[in-house]
């Protein structure tokens, strides 16, 4: 049936080319040297129309209830779409548990948050900012008619959202919402930082010695990084156009050892808030590692400050927390990955470890207007 | 083909058969102990420590409604569609009105399932399951139909629907929370899940006639056997009242009135919820 309105609709603009305004020109992936396309719903194509609408809903209070949050309040641009905090509060007060993420690249992600196996597209990820209920984070159920009318009635929005559905009698409903927002989130791509150019670009001044150095650790048996931290968007999760996701990969590296089943602090099992199998405590998605060296401070819970902090961690094979309620010996977790085990590492090995991660910054990508408010 | 022909033939016998039928409505009626339940007012003598509550939601859902008759059997409810409350056998029970401090931006409210059934003499029993089929649990991204497009019954983390939710606001916090759903489930939203826990609540209710009868819903019983004043320590308890994580502390207490059992697949103790009133 749409097939047939597509191409009776095709007809008439042969039929009359000049009147017509100009249909919108298919969209077109601007991808770096390496990416493949990104795996797109097909009941969510792409549409500059869409990424545009999606941008000024992304930066837009009003779609909090008490209007005081937007998607960019937790994702920054310039912290590559984090905040800057170990763990952010929503916007009616309830602390959230665990640290706001990255939207690097997050197109290519197969399953979505630090540890849900069940949130594989962006337009699922989506519903839980706007709509849960503990902890609240948008609280747009408190209505969301109300919600939905500030966009209906904006002048603004009304162009907006007709450019993006033409088609649509009343485009105003959550569902357009939560597309406009994905198809913005999958134009997110960075891809040009030192090490890009380094690799792709064939400029051997873009990364400092000390950040081959740590490359060559980083890649290395000695590493292990690279085993986890995998592919173009360092992390097993990974999906494009091209590729079928496979199950998805959740790794325990070792942070808490609560008691002798590897328990995680409360709330913060990971996988195992999903599955409640004790073997899943403490096991959370890879995260990307680029633009890592803006996103402090990091892992699940935002309880490590720095990148050298992460490194000596690693060196551990693990974290040990001597006191307080999470004390425990993470090096012995019983989920750990054995990945993640002691290696020895000079000063110098540490420094360029993290020389090499901070070469994964993207500058264009942290100030590009077009990912910036509108 | 045959099939076809068959179905055909079912649908051309249908209004005959359909003489035989008549309607039903089984009303609800939602309440605290013994006091109607209503958004904008207090509650007293609730939990173990007998305290005081504002309701912030109370919505259930029900399907598989089937009247039982003397001799025990189960005749099954057709369940009209209306776009609202009701669709493909699933009903969705709506007692708060958005009123107060139920701040759901729902102000209507559905306190009936309505049906057709045979026209027998003799039904003496009703059937119902609380909680969503699983072939419908699984948050199509905000697409699903009504009753399935209540945002607040969207559990939106977990991928599926909340079929019982009753929060209340007592002295001590701003939320006490009940979320009851599927839990330890495998598969994705598109395709579907299967879970280990579904607790799903299979409520049967005696002596009922469906013309003069009605079936209370006791808010006060879901929270009998726990404190909702306590505020969660974060380390033993993250969250106040129940959510159905692994190891939710409030959770035991709170799945058996509905006759289910925390993490595990048997029926627990009688329900205590639903009860049959004049
Ligand atoms: C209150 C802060 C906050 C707000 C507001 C917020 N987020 Fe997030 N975001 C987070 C946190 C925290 C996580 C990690 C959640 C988890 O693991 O449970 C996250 C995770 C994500 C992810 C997953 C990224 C990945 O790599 O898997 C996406 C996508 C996302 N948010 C998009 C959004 C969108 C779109 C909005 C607006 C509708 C939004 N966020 C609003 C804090 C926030
Ligand atoms: C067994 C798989 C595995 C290996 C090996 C591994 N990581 Fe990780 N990495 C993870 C997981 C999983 C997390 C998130 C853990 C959490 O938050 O609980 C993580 C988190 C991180 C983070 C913080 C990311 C953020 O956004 O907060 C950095 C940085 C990091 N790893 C760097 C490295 C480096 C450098 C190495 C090698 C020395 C390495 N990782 C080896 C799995 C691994």
């Amino acid at each position: 049936m749409r097939r047939v309105v597509a191409v009776c609709f095709a007809m008439l603009l042969g039929a009359c080319p000049e009147d017509q305004a100009p249909a919108e020109a298919p969209w077109e992936w601007q991808l770096p040297p390496g990416f493949p396309e990104p795996f797109v719903p097909e009941d969510d194509p792409m549409s500059a129309a869409k990424v545009e609408l999606g941008r000024h809903i992304f930066y837009d209070e009003r779609l909090s209830y008490n209007e005081t949050m937007a998607c960019a309040t937790c994702h920054e641009q310039a912290r590559a779409f984090t905040d800057g905090k170990p763990t952010p509060i929503g916007s009616t007060g309830h602390a959230i548990p665990r640290n706001s993420m990255s939207l690097t690249n997050v197109a290519f992600q197969s399953v979505y948050t630090w540890a849900n196996p069940k949130l594989s597209t962006l337009e699922e990820q989506a519903l839980v900012p706007m709509f849960a209920d503990f902890p609240l984070e948008l609280g747009v159920q408190q209505d969301t008619d109300a919600v939905v009318r500030r966009f209906a009635d904006d002048p603004e929005y009304q162009e907006l959202f007709a450019a993006a559905w033409p088609e649509d009698d009343d485009p105003f409903t959550v569902e357009r919402i939560v597309q406009a927002l994905s198809s913005f989130q999958r134009t997110l791509i960075s891809g040009d930082s030192g090490y890009d150019r380094f690799i792709y670009g064939g400029d051997t001044t873009a990364m400092s010695e000390s950040a081959q150095r740590g490359m060559a650790l980083f890649f290395s048996e000695t590493g292990e990084c690279y085993h986890c931290h995998a592919g173009a968007n360092f992390s097993t999760s990974f999906r494009s156009a091209g590729t079928e996701p496979g199950p998805p990969d959740f790794q325990n590296n070792g942070l808490y050892n609560l008691d002798e089943s590897g328990a995680y602090p409360p709330g913060n099992g990971g996988l195992y808030e999903f599955t409640g199998d004790p073997r899943d405590q403490g096991k959370f998605r890879v995260p990307t590692l680029r633009n890592i060296a803006v996103t402090a401070p990091y892992m699940h819970d935002g309880s490590m400050a720095t990148l050298a902090e992460v490194i000596d961690h690693y060196a551990a094979g693990g974290r040990e927390t001597v006191d307080g309620p999470f004390a425990g010996d993470g090096r012995q977790n019983p989920n750990k990955s054995p990945l993640v085990r002691q290696v020895e590492l000079s000063p110098q090995d540490r420094a360029d470890l993290v020389a090499f991660l901070e070469s994964l910054t993207d500058e264009a990508f942290l100030s590009d207007p077009k990912f910036g408010p509108p | 083909m045959k099939l076809r022909a068959l179905s055909l033939l079912l649908l051309l016998l249908a209004p005959a058969c359909a003489a035989g039928d008549r309607e039903v409505t089984l009303r609800f009626d939602p309440r605290f102990g013994s006091e109607p339940f209503a958004c904008g007012r207090d509650f007293a003598g609730i939990g173990t420590t007998g305290a005081s509550v504002t309701p912030l939601d109370f919505r259930v859902y029900v399907h598989e409604v089937a009247l039982v008759r003397a001799g025990g059997e189960r005749v099954p409810l057709v369940i009209a569609d209306d776009d609202t409350w009701q669709h493909d056998g699933l009903v969705l029970l709506d007692f708060e009105d958005g009123s107060g401090a139920c701040m759901t931006g729902s102000p209507g409210t559905n306190k009936e399932v309505r049906g057709t059934a045979p026209d027998h003499d003799d039904y003496t029993g009703v059937e119902f399951i609380v909680g969503v089929p699983d072939e419908q649990n699984h948050l199509d991204g905000a697409t699903a139909p009504a009753p399935l497009n209540a945002q607040g019954l969207w559990w939106s983390w977990a991928g599926g629907y909340k079929y019982v939710r009753l929060d209340v606001r007592p002295t001590t916090q701003t939320e006490f929370f009940y979320h009851l759903g599927a839990t330890a489930c495998a598969g994705d939203v598109a395709q579907g899940f299967t879970c280990q826990y579904d607790n799903l609540a299979t409520v049967r209710l005696d002596g009922f006639d469906p013309d003069s009868n009605t079936i209370k819903v006791d808010a006060a019983a879901i929270l009998a056997g726990v404190d909702v004043d306590k505020i969660p320590d974060g380390m033993s308890d993250t969250l106040p009242g129940c959510m159905a994580f692994p190891g939710d502390p409030e959770c035991p207490a709170m799945m058996a009135p509905l006759g289910l059992r925390f993490e595990s697949d048997e029926a627990g103790a009688a329900q205590t919820v639903f009860s049959v009133a004049d």
